[in-house]
């Protein structure tokens, strides 16, 4: 074997059992710092169960294996203008608190899901998503610039 | 293009139900999304999800190959008869609710299969 150089290549996928990864912007970022440091600072029930909310939509998001191919109450689409196919995760009723996410789905990525947007709509409803659309843009825009790799 | 990935929803996840507390309330919520998921059918094959079954096993049941259940799952009309054969071999007690004036009525669509 002297003089014989061998060289090996190895790939190391994100390991996910099956699950969708789940990433997010740094628009969701700053939503979500917000949410946990109320959640922190000020434990009252409304900024406890937003936090809750927001992590249970998150593993909702994660136990998906794909983009799905219908809606179902808690994943719909957004059919308000974007440049991106945009989905909206939401949660059962509760009185004042309405969090929604809009999410992503790249399409030439296995298995991962963007998180563009979060928030509590319950006080603006769904005018909410008269701007969601450009807003989304804009994350997923600063989004896919950041996560490139250079060649 | 490649990327880079970072699965930040496993680590959010992970760090929030170390409390017992939160853990407890986020299954809870999790488990009303996935009834209030599983109530809600726009199509017979969104029935037959809810219902954990395969197009194969809803065949097998029917006694017909499972390209008769895809044929049927995205047909746009169809006999009741079929219909009510389809939910007959999905759930267990398929019936039809109109409301009338506040009023619901329930149609037996069992008495249908009966005739086929």
């Amino acid at each position: 074997m002297s003089g014989v150089r061998y060289s090996i290549d190895v790939i190391v996928h994100p390991c996910h059992y099956g699950r969708v990864i789940v990433d997010w912007t740094r628009e969701f970022d700053r939503w979500w710092s917000h949410v946990q440091s109320l959640a922190e600072a000020r434990p009252d029930p409304t900024n406890a169960r937003v936090f809750r909310l927001t992590v249970a939509q998150i593993q909702y998001l994660q136990d998906l294996s794909a983009e799905p191919l219908e809606e179902t109450p808690t994943l719909r689409r957004v059919v308000r203008s974007s440049r991106y196919p945009l989905w909206r995760v939401s949660h059962p009723y509760e009185t004042d608190i309405a969090v929604r996410l809009i999410v992503w789905f790249p399409p030439e990525l296995d298995a991962v899901v963007v998180v563009a947007l979060g928030v509590n709509k319950a006080k603006m409803g769904d005018v909410f998503y008269d701007g969601a659309g450009r807003r989304a843009d804009a994350a997923i825009d600063e989004w896919i610039t950041e996560t490139e790799e250079s060649p | 293009m490649s990327r880079e990935i970072t699965n930040r929803g496993q680590e959010l996840v992970e760090r929030a139900l170390t409390d017992p507390g939160v853990a407890a309330d986020v299954a809870a919520i999790r488990a009303e999304m996935d009834r209030q998921d599983r109530r809600y059918a726009s199509s017979l094959a969104a029935v037959r999800r809810a219902a954990a079954l395969t197009q194969e096993a809803v065949a097998s049941r029917l006694g017909a190959p499972q390209s008769s259940v895809s044929r049927l799952e995205s047909q746009s009309d169809m006999l009741l008869s079929t219909f009510a054969g389809y939910l007959d071999a999905v759930g267990t007690h398929p019936r039809v609710v109109v409301t009338v004036e506040g009023q619901d009525v329930e149609l037996d669509l069992h008495a249908l299969i009966a005739k086929r």
